[in-house]
């Protein structure tokens, strides 16, 4: 990206966010952050960081990053971006609107091999949090149980089944594939025998309303893709390094909050958004199921959002399976090292 | 006060005598086929469904709302709130196109044709591309919204302004007053019962933009709500939503509808003696130029649009790429694999439930004309259902005819059915007393009515509704395809973006706004050779 380019993006898009005004009236933004601190001497820096999915306690360390003012004691007035169904954050960071998004390993590397200059500074899921959910009446405990099932997915994550098959010598043919998103009627139903889905979403979903599940975790058998990887475009790292670690800073702070206190995060959550209906029960499940997915031993060793070498190793391995060519140098850890300078906890 | 509005207004058009039932009350009607569906609802939640996570009853659904009002009424209040504001901007926009094409003829085709490519890009692939110009916020659930009305309502505008009666205009003429005295004084007009008809379709479609441009990332909204309840095996939360959509998008097609009727009482019969309006120019200079001028500026405008918006290279690409990327990079033949195989199954998919769709809507039409207590009693219901934004629709679809390709074909011919039923209805209800009072001299009977009074009157209805449910359907099967059967090129186009695979992505929209353009521009040619040879008199 040249400076002439970006000069020009940059106008051009203040004239857009004028005519979204006009097009919008009133109701155009609705900013979700508001430090509950007293604001300090100096001005907040504003930047936007984008979430992977709809508002959840899967942000919980966010919003308690927030609430509880590790933003604004990093200088930063952070406005938390929803995500959805129909919008990568990817994107955003890539078109500067985010300074920093969560995607995940997969994604942001399709965008990387493509050309988009952005890197990983941080990796929330140690685990993958993938799996094969199936009633406990009729489980599936390992690959191979899927050969002559049904099961329910998304239609894009052919690429992530064919992976877990082809790593543990399972025939993908065998298999009968049935498109089920968002939604694990079908398996409760009998129309699927199994589903392709989050560990913290579905499964959580069936064991409040009762209904006894089993889950195989795709980071068991191999597949070592990261998860809510924290990705910033080089351009970003270069010139507003200083903002990318102060929102680091503020995540981790977060999170050790969110760590402490489960209860209180899933707490924060649905109180932070009552207009979505959530449930204080669900929330809270899934806000424990998060903690073991997002901390470890390495964590504990080096801190949140740490990754290993040799996770790098095994993602750019799985990654090229998925084929997506990436190397090392997407990942930059040396944020990560600065901030830990003085050990795993801040 | 509508019921009998709408009564006087369309009395003359119906056969006189019948059933007995066309003397019990409508509403009585309504109320006594509305409690009947709602007991068997109820029945089958109980029995057949019981358990089921599919099929709440109407109880439950009563329940659930109250229990949790505040939250149903503050969603309900946000969607509605954005697709009004994309109702609002995307019809001025509309109607302000519609005059200067009607004003200014020679802009007309350039115009159509910018308008029809718009609407021809597929929401689903061209939402995230928004969101990248709007950054976050509601502009692009407000700007999808817009996008999603600005078509129908120019369509209508025109067919309205176009069907101004010729003995009016010859007037206009006769006193050697030009196009703007002609248009404001009979042109406006005449648009109304058209226009109206086209705003009641823009209200449900204007939901349907506001709720997937919430699936691009939003706090609040009927559409994150489905999808949360949908993941959360909250049977009963997602009949309340559907339910309050389908009170809410019906209350506004009757109060759209209300307003017509309040401005437009006299309901102008149309008028076969019009003078039909040159289309275009003889000679090859100007047939060369009628056809070229509209793909160039449909081109500029691709140009202009990466230009103004300043779109980095990695999202934007031109004509050239797409081209290159379809027919000169390596790995074109497997891209050209990939999405002309995905779009063979999505165009017989559609192309089915196309056909049925308007099949049934023309014989739905047939029905409610000849039989009015019939009328009485299910157009609320099919209006409701119409109204019902597809979202929320598929996973009531699922229930019944599963997550097969099928899927797709129902849900393309329940969008297409309904605004051509209702569009052949009103053509119907319009048919010219003069030609009903010849028939019932002559003592004609229900099949002569029909054939030579109802079907010709409903025949420029049912074409045009013909010619705009070409990108329609391939928009719903685009939808059904993402949210319920992970088939064909709307699966391509969810997969690219999840991806970040934009070289794909442009691929999948342009490849699917060229096969809609050329859709219906064979419908729109098929429209005119037919209008030529029946209705000479309605000018285009």
């Amino acid at each position: 990206m040249t400076a002439n380019q970006f000069s020009r993006r940059t106008f051009l898009g203040g004239t857009a966010a004028g005519a979204g005004l006009l097009l919008g009236g009133s109701t155009l933004i609705t900013a979700c952050s508001g430090s509950t601190e007293p604001p300090p001497a100096a001005p907040l820096t504003p930047v936007n960081f984008h979430l992977s999915w709809f508002d959840s306690v899967q942000f919980g360390g966010s919003y308690l990053a927030d609430v509880n003012g590790h933003y604004a004691a990093q200088g930063l007035d952070v406005t938390l971006v929803p995500g959805g169904p129909g919008v990568s954050p990817d994107t955003s960071v890539i078109a500067g609107q985010s300074i920093m998004g969560i995607s995940a390993a997969n994604f942001a590397g399709q965008a990387k091999a493509d050309g988009a200059p952005i890197k990983v500074v941080g990796v929330a899921m140690q685990r993958n949090p993938f799996v094969i959910a199936s009633l406990t009446s009729n489980p599936i405990n390992e690959p191979k149980d899927l050969e002559g099932r049904r099961l329910g997915m998304a239609f894009n994550n052919q690429l992530d089944l064919e992976l877990l098959s082809s790593l543990n010598g399972v025939d993908v043919n065998a298999i009968e594939v049935i498109q089920a998103d968002y939604d694990p009627a079908p398996l409760v139903n009998g129309e699927v025998d199994s589903l392709l889905c989050w560990l913290v979403d579905l499964p959580v979903a069936m064991t409040v309303a009762g209904i006894d599940n089993t889950t195989m975790l795709f980071a068991d058998f191999g597949y070592a893709v990261h998860s809510q990887t924290y990705i910033v475009t080089e351009d970003t790292l270069a010139n507003r390094r200083d903002d990318v670690l102060a929102l680091l800073r503020g995540e981790i702070l977060g999170w050790q909050d969110h760590k402490a206190d489960p209860d209180t995060s899933a707490q924060v959550t649905v109180d932070r958004f009552p207009d979505a209906g959530m449930d204080l029960e669900t929330e809270t499940v899934k806000a424990h199921e998060f903690v073991k997915l997002m901390f470890s031993d390495v964590t504990d060793a080096s801190g949140f959002l740490w990754w290993t070498d040799q996770s790098v190793a095994d993602n750019i391995r799985v990654l090229k399976a998925l084929g997506v060519n990436v190397t090392e140098d997407f990942w930059d850890r040396s944020l990560l090292e600065e901030i830990y300078a003085d050990g795993p906890v801040l | 006060m509508s019921a009998t509005a709408e009564t006087a207004a369309t009395a003359p058009a119906r056969p006189a005598g019948g059933s007995r039932l066309d003397r019990v009350p409508p509403r009585l009607l309504s109320s006594a086929v509305g409690i009947a569906v709602l007991l068997l609802w109820e029945l089958l939640a109980r029995t057949v469904y019981a358990g089921s996570y599919r099929l709440s009853p109407p109880t439950a659904v009563v329940v659930e709302f109250f229990e949790f009002r505040g939250l149903y009424l503050r969603n309900l209040w946000h969607s509605t709130k954005t697709a009004a504001w994309g109702f609002l901007w995307g019809n001025l926009a509309a109607m302000a196109l519609a005059v200067t094409s009607t004003l200014v003829p020679w802009l007309r085709r350039s115009i159509g044709a910018v308008v029809l490519t718009v609407f021809c890009l597929p929401f689903i692939a061209i939402a995230p591309i928004l969101r990248l110009i709007t950054g976050p916020g509601n502009a692009t659930p407000i700007a999808l919204s817009a996008l999603a009305v600005v078509f129908t309502t120019y369509v209508a505008a025109l067919l309205g302004f176009d069907l101004a009666p010729g003995s009016a205009l010859d007037v206009v003429r006769s006193y050697g007053r030009g196009r703007l005295t002609a248009f404001r004084n009979v042109r406006v007009r005449a648009s109304v019962p058209a226009l109206f008809a086209g705003l009641q379709i823009a209200a449900p479609a204007a939901f349907l933009g506001a709720v997937v441009g919430e699936f691009t990332g939003a706090h609040r909204g009927l559409g994150i709500l489905t999808v949360r309840a949908l993941g959360a095996l909250q049977t009963d939360r997602i009949w309340v939503i559907a339910v309050m959509s389908t009170i809410v998008a019906t209350g506004g097609y009757l109060a759209i509808g209300a307003l017509g009727r309040y401005l437009c009482p006299w309901s102008p019969a149309l008028d076969v003696g019009a003078v039909p309006v040159p289309r275009i120019e003889p000679g090859l200079l100007n047939r060369l130029a009628g056809l070229l001028a509209p793909i160039a500026v449909v081109f500029v405008f691709w140009y202009a649009f990466l230009w103004v918006f300043g779109i980095e290279p990695f999202f934007a690409k031109t004509p050239v790429d797409v081209w290159a990327e379809l027919f000169s990079v390596s790995e074109a033949p497997e891209t050209r694999s990939i999405i002309f195989g995905a779009l063979g199954t999505t165009l017989w998919t559609t192309s089915l439930g196309y056909v049925v769709g308007l099949v049934g809507a023309l014989a739905a039409a047939l029905v409610f004309i000849l039989i009015p207590w019939l009328e009485r009693a299910l157009m609320p219901i099919a209006v409701a259902l119409r109204s019902i934004p597809i979202i929320v629709t598929t996973p009531v679809i699922i229930l019944f005819v599963g997550r097969g390709l099928l899927t797709t074909t129902a849900i393309v011919a329940v969008m297409s059915f309904f605004p051509t039923l209702v569009n052949c209805y009103t053509a119907m209800t319009r048919t010219p007393e003069g030609i009903l009072d010849v028939l019932k001299s002559y003592d004609a009977t229900s099949a002569a009515n029909v054939r030579n009074a109802y079907l010709p009157t409903s025949v420029p209805a049912l074409l045009a509704s013909a010619r705009i449910a070409v990108p329609t359907s391939l928009l719903g099967a685009t939808v059904a395809e993402w949210l319920a059967t992970g088939d064909g090129i709307g699966a391509v186009m969810v997969t690219a973006f999840t991806r970040n695979d934009f070289k794909i992505l442009w691929v999948s929209v342009a490849v699917l706004t060229i096969v809609a353009v050329i859709g219906y521009w064979l419908v729109a040619a098929f429209e005119l050779r037919t209008l030529d040879r029946m209705a000479p008199g309605i000018s285009r």
